[in-house]
């Protein structure tokens, strides 16, 4: 484990400790990015290996084997590149920790690209489809399957073709996703730019692009910007783009692209150290070499280059063939190409006039990768100079300087010193705003500014100047409306006003505090700001983002009724911390299991060779990725300081409340003893009662220093331990981790369903300590605070008022120790308590969110409303969202639906429910969809996505219920309505219904 | 007669805040704030003599069955932030249940963390007490602090 020490840079070190101690992932990834940024040569080996270590490079780069396409572009807009070589060091470091995945990657891209050169399709597109499952997406393999489907598209007569067709249209529709558009909308902007305006230079590509979008244009929006992206990684591409290969390096996340653009780059003329030694090292050159091997493979990379093969795999080739006579007409071809293309470029576009006049004189293969970004991607954000000047102009706004005279010279080296931002705020528009009245030093311009050099250089100074200038703007301007703002700059600046809707994450709103009233408020806004981005700026992903805030402030508004008391942890923000921090590992197991078939018939003997052994350092077997897993998220769950239990400890116990609880009301009758009967007690009785207190507080100080903690070198009588695998806790983790994860695994869970799981294992895992930590209350309380009591009695065993203040005192001591005991029952959500009106409110309200389409109302036909705890609170939850659900689903969008529900027994601890669905419009044809609907819904469970993630097992829940009512055939619909009524009732037991 | 000194105590504890307040001088006219929002606000609006401050302090007051927003170990130091960019000259004595605060990502301890917080944030800490439910020895810290200045 390297050490944080071993960085010499302070500051780093700051960065790196502040990342490790961080529990939010976006407070995370600033931490790293401006650690990135500041990071020494003589540190980046060390800085590579924490990352790595640590888990953190998935922060930064994202999956090495990303699981969904859109991944491969989700960090492409944040990057800033380092210098080349210390881009690389990092990279080098992620290739050797997943060198075994790679190597075995390449191999089956061996076999694809000979599958490809002998024309056999079909398997090379089942070769493409299988590495995919496997590892994950990656440009080289999207572009594998763009160049089988050119080449199999027009041959419908050929049987092999049209299934190879068939198998890669499928694959390619689901990477040309909404989501994968969005991303490419939201972070490429620049790519496309520079695609755009270059398309002479880039013509074959061009024509190549949109030859091989044509059958997937109709698909889905955007899939073209998608083909243009991809080809954006060729070699020639890059060459124009000159010394971006840092930029790529950082950019790719997948390990497949960073191994071929490795390739790439130890095949020019002076490659960085580290990439020659990974080959060297790591690498088999017969595979390598194998990537490229015949002439044949030659002819066809030469012709097909554009679409099928990578950068690599040329230049590979040409080192492959050293000693070949084609060598130097290969060289020759690539140079020519490549030359004509970049002076093309360079040469005729003014602003690379202007600002590249120095890679213009680049020597084709030999100068690319310079260790000095030219910063094309930002530069050419920007369409004309006049758009470059502006920029300039806000930085000197910024800065205090006169914007008015600047030279283009002086823009230039002003935007080199920034890294150059370019949005599309024009110098008439600043000036626009100038002639409004407003100063330079309005808060609008110095706002702006702000956002722009904050998103180059972030800092905690620069972020609180931000959030001032941000609350001085909506204050004087927008009446604290940040949306009314957004409208405005829409208008003007739709670059910038993206980048404020990117900066108003929770985080940074919840600091304006001049702002906001209550964090209530805060989450309000914020739902408002995604709710307007998905509409004004047509971008779904904030749909997304508005949608998971109105539910969360539904059940956080139902949760309102938990008691505040209990022990406890933030299960939402856990399972996503699994979700964000332990998917690969998840994935992993599973694709374990999946290989090795059922986990009871396999894993037994490898989970006995884990616990003998350090269970931290396993690194084989299936079983050793989900332990590992368990580890991790056991650790976070007890340790983190947002949601782990150490913070309740914090915030309950070692912030004083735990000692106040039980001190205060002893002190307080103590004290009020002492006042009114101050003339007769004695010195020594006086003295007596302080002894006795003094005892009580060193026992209740012992219990709250040494027992109610966690276990720790400082703390070893503490009573929780975060070490998941002490010995007496294997045989229930193995259990826990069969009955949890086999029947989930064997239903193909998703890794957001196996992270639901996480919660209760984790609980289990401490339930154990919480027991410990309960008899050790009792325990104090009955053997030392008793004892200890009885001496007030016995300071006059005769005198009532002693035995009465003994009394008083014991008493007050019971309740306060049987209420601490109750703050570590494990809390459970079935605890809640709440009507069934209220559940119904928020089920409608759910379901109207979900299906804006639907317009369901409802009503309770009862004057007083049940209230329901437990169980029942689940089991009616879940019911009525089936029920509603499904109504909306199949009741008439255009005529607002209105559901009754009404008691049809309440005496008892059963509750029957009556509930009935009316519409004017629900025809007898539509009732039956309705009822058939349910009714399937309710027999098996659902397979969709979007119900499972947000009732998880509800659906089973109901079925099991209905299953075991007696009779079983009451369950039944009856549809006894009218042409325009449904009726059907639903009788539940409520097995815990709460007391009126 | 003494001259009444305007004191604006930030504490979300109320055990600990009845203690601070049962021991400040007759002639402190406290207010208290319990989040770092309603500081923030309270001291754009009025002026103190002394703020009473502790460091862990929730960003906005927890109402029923409402959430308060994410804890904030440091929310005494955006308080201090404030008091710079308003450029308000109160005095500050900082009284603190934990040993140290993060500053910057460094743990610095308590005692240090006045020199550290004074110049970090340009503002006037006069002293930083460590608060002890059941030890009454920071009391005479805190009073050994408000008879030196």
């Amino acid at each position: 484990m390297i050490s944080l020490s071993s960085i010499k840079s302070k500051k780093t070190r700051n960065y790196l400790r502040g990342a490790l101690s961080n529990d939010n992932s976006s407070i995370v990834q600033k931490t790293l990015a401006a650690a990135r940024s500041n990071l020494r040569e003589d540190d980046v080996s060390a800085f590579a290996k924490i990352l790595i270590e640590n888990d953190l490079d998935t922060l930064v780069y994202g999956s090495a084997f990303p699981e969904k396409a859109f991944e491969l572009f989700k960090n492409w807009k944040s990057f800033d590149p380092l210098p080349l070589e210390i881009e690389t060091n990092i990279q080098l470091e992620r290739l050797i920790r997943n060198n075994e995945q790679i190597s075995s990657i390449v191999e089956d891209i061996v076999t694809l690209n000979e599958q490809i050169i002998g024309k056999y399709y079909l398997a090379a597109a089942n070769t493409t489809v299988q590495i995919i499952d496997s590892y994950g997406y990656s440009v080289t393999i999207v572009r594998k399957l763009l160049y089988i489907n050119s080449q199999v598209e027009n041959k419908v007569s050929d049987e092999d073709c049209a299934r190879a067709r068939e198998i890669v249209r499928s694959a390619l529709e689901n990477i040309f996703s909404k989501e994968v558009s969005l991303h490419l909308k939201s972070h490429t902007g620049f790519l496309v730019d520079l695609f755009d305006r270059r398309s002479d230079v880039f013509e074959t590509i061009h024509a190549q692009a949109k030859l091989n979008r044509a059958h997937i244009v109709n698909h889905t929006e955007g899939s073209n910007t998608l083909s243009l992206v991809y080809r954006s990684r060729f070699p020639c591409l890059r060459s124009v783009i000159q010394s971006d290969a840092s930029f790529y390096l950082a950019s790719c996340c997948s390990a497949v692209d960073v191994f071929f653009d490795f390739l790439n780059m130890s095949l020019l003329s002076s490659p960085p150290e580290a990439i020659t030694k990974y080959f060297n090292n790591h690498f088999n050159k017969d595979l390598i070499n194998r990537l490229c091997r015949n002439k044949d493979s030659f002819n066809i990379l030469i012709n097909k280059t554009e679409t099928s093969f990578d950068g690599a795999d040329i230049y590979k080739l040409t080192s492959a063939i050293t000693e070949n006579e084609l060598l130097h007409q290969v060289r020759s071809s690539l140079d020519s190409q490549i030359a004509t293309r970049e002076n093309i470029a360079l040469e005729t576009d003014p602003i690379n006039q202007a600002l590249f006049p120095h890679a213009i004189s680049l020597t084709k293969l030999s100068v690319p990768h310079s260790s000095k970004r030219l910063n094309v991607s930002r530069y050419n954000s920007a369409s004309d100079d006049t758009e470059l000047r502006s920029f300039a102009v806000l930085h000197c706004l910024n800065k205090g300087q006169d914007f008015r005279n600047l030279n283009p010279g002086e823009i230039r080296n002003m935007l080199g010193q920034t890294s150059g931002f370019a949005y599309t705020l024009s110098v008439d528009e600043v000036l626009h705003i100038k002639e409004r009245g407003e100063e330079i030093d309005s808060p609008i311009i110095s706002f702006l500014a702000l956002v722009m050099l904050n998103e180059s250089d972030p800092s905690d100074d620069r972020e609180f100047d931000l959030r001032k200038s941000f609350e001085t703007l909506l204050i004087s301007d927008y009446s604290g409306k940040i949306t009314h703002f957004l409208d405005w700059l829409n208008t003007r600046t739709p670059g910038l006003c993206k980048a404020v809707v990117i900066l108003c994450d929770i985080a940074f709103l919840e600091k304006l505090y001049r702002i906001f009233n209550s964090y209530e408020e805060v989450l309000a806004e914020r739902h408002n700001i995604c709710a307007w981005a998905s509409d004004i700026l047509n971008d779904p992903y904030y749909l997304s983002v508005a949608e998971q805030l109105a539910v969360d402030e539904k059940i956080r508004n139902i949760r309102g009724e938990l008691d505040d008391s209990r022990i406890y942890v933030d299960e939402i923000r856990f399972k996503q911390w699994v979700v964000e921090n332990q998917a690969v590992s998840l994935r992993r197991y599973q694709r374990h299991i999946e290989i090795i078939g059922d986990i009871n018939s396999t894993h037994g003997k490898q989970t006995e060779l884990i616990f003998d052994a350090n269970v931290s350092s396993v690194n084989s077997g299936s079983i050793a990725y989900l332990i590992q897993s368990l580890i991790e998220s056991f650790e976070e769950f007890c340790h983190n300081r947002i949601f782990g239990i150490d913070s309740y400890l914090s915030r309950r116990i070692r912030h004083g409340t735990l000692v106040g609880q039980l001190q205060s009301p002893i002190k307080k009758q103590i004290t009020e003893f002492k006042n009114s009967n101050i003339s007769e007690l004695t010195i020594a009785e006086g003295e007596n009662l302080d002894d006795i207190y003094r005892q009580y507080s060193a026992i209740v100080r012992n219990l709250k220093d040494e027992k109610l903690q966690f276990k720790s070198d400082t703390k070893s009588g503490g009573l929780l331990n975060s070490s998941a695998f002490s010995t007496n806790t294997r045989s229930r983790i193995l259990a826990s981790v069969q009955q949890n994860f086999n029947n989930a695994l064997g239903k193909g869970a998703t890794v957001g369903q196996l992270a639901d799981e996480f919660p209760n294992i984790c609980w289990f895992l401490i339930e154990n300590d919480l027991q410990q930590i309960k008899l050790e209350i009792e325990r104090t309380f009955t053997s030392e605070i008793k004892p200890l009591l009885r001496k007030v009695n016995r300071i006059d065993p005769d005198n009532p008022k002693w035995i009465s203040l003994y009394r008083e005192l014991d008493n007050t001591a019971k309740l306060s120790f049987d209420e601490i005991i109750r703050w570590f029952n494990k809390p459970d959500q079935s605890s809640m308590s709440v009507t069934i009106k209220e559940l119904a409110e928020v089920v409608t309200i759910e379901i109207n969110d979900h299906r804006p389409e639907s317009k369901i109302s409802y009503e309770i036909y009862d004057d007083h409303d049940v209230r329901v705890s437990g169980s029942a609170y689940q089991t009616v939850y879940d019911l009525f969202f089936v029920l509603f659900d499904n109504v909306a689903a199949h009741g008439n969008a255009k005529q607002p639906i209105n559901i009754t529900v009404g008691y049809l027994s309440t005496d008892s601890e059963d509750i029957s429910l009556n509930i009935t669905v009316e519409s004017k419009l629900l025809s007898p044809e539509d009732a039956s969809l309705l009822l058939q609907a349910i009714d399937a819904s309710t027999a098996v469970e659902l397979d969709n996505e979007a119900m499972v993630r947000e009732k998880g097992s509800g659906l089973g829940k109901i079925k099991s219920l209905i299953e075991s009512y007696p009779g079983n055939s009451d369950y039944s619909w009856d549809i006894s309505s009218t042409l325009y009524k449904t009726e059907f009732s639903i009788p539940i037991i409520l097995l815990d219904r709460a007391s009126a | 007669m003494n001259m009444t000194i305007s004191v604006l105590l930030v504490e979300d504890d109320n055990y600990k805040r009845d203690a601070i307040l049962s021991v400040v001088p007759e002639n402190f006219e406290c207010s208290v704030e319990q989040s770092v929002a309603t500081a923030v606000r309270r001291l754009s609006r009025d002026r103190f003599d002394l703020i009473i401050l502790d460091m862990a302090l929730p960003n906005y007051e927890k109402k029923d069955n409402a959430a308060s927003g994410s804890s904030q170990p440091q929310g005494g130091v955006d308080v201090l932030r404030e008091l710079k960019y308003l450029k308000l000259d109160s005095k500050v004595i900082i009284v603190s249940q934990y040993p140290g605060i993060e500053i910057d990502g460094e743990f610095v301890s308590l005692n240090e963390s006045v020199e550290t917080l004074n110049s970090r944030y340009g503002v006037s800490v006069l002293g930083a007490v460590v608060y002890d439910f059941e030890d009454d020895s920071w009391v005479a810290d805190f009073n050994r602090i408000l008879i030196r200045e």
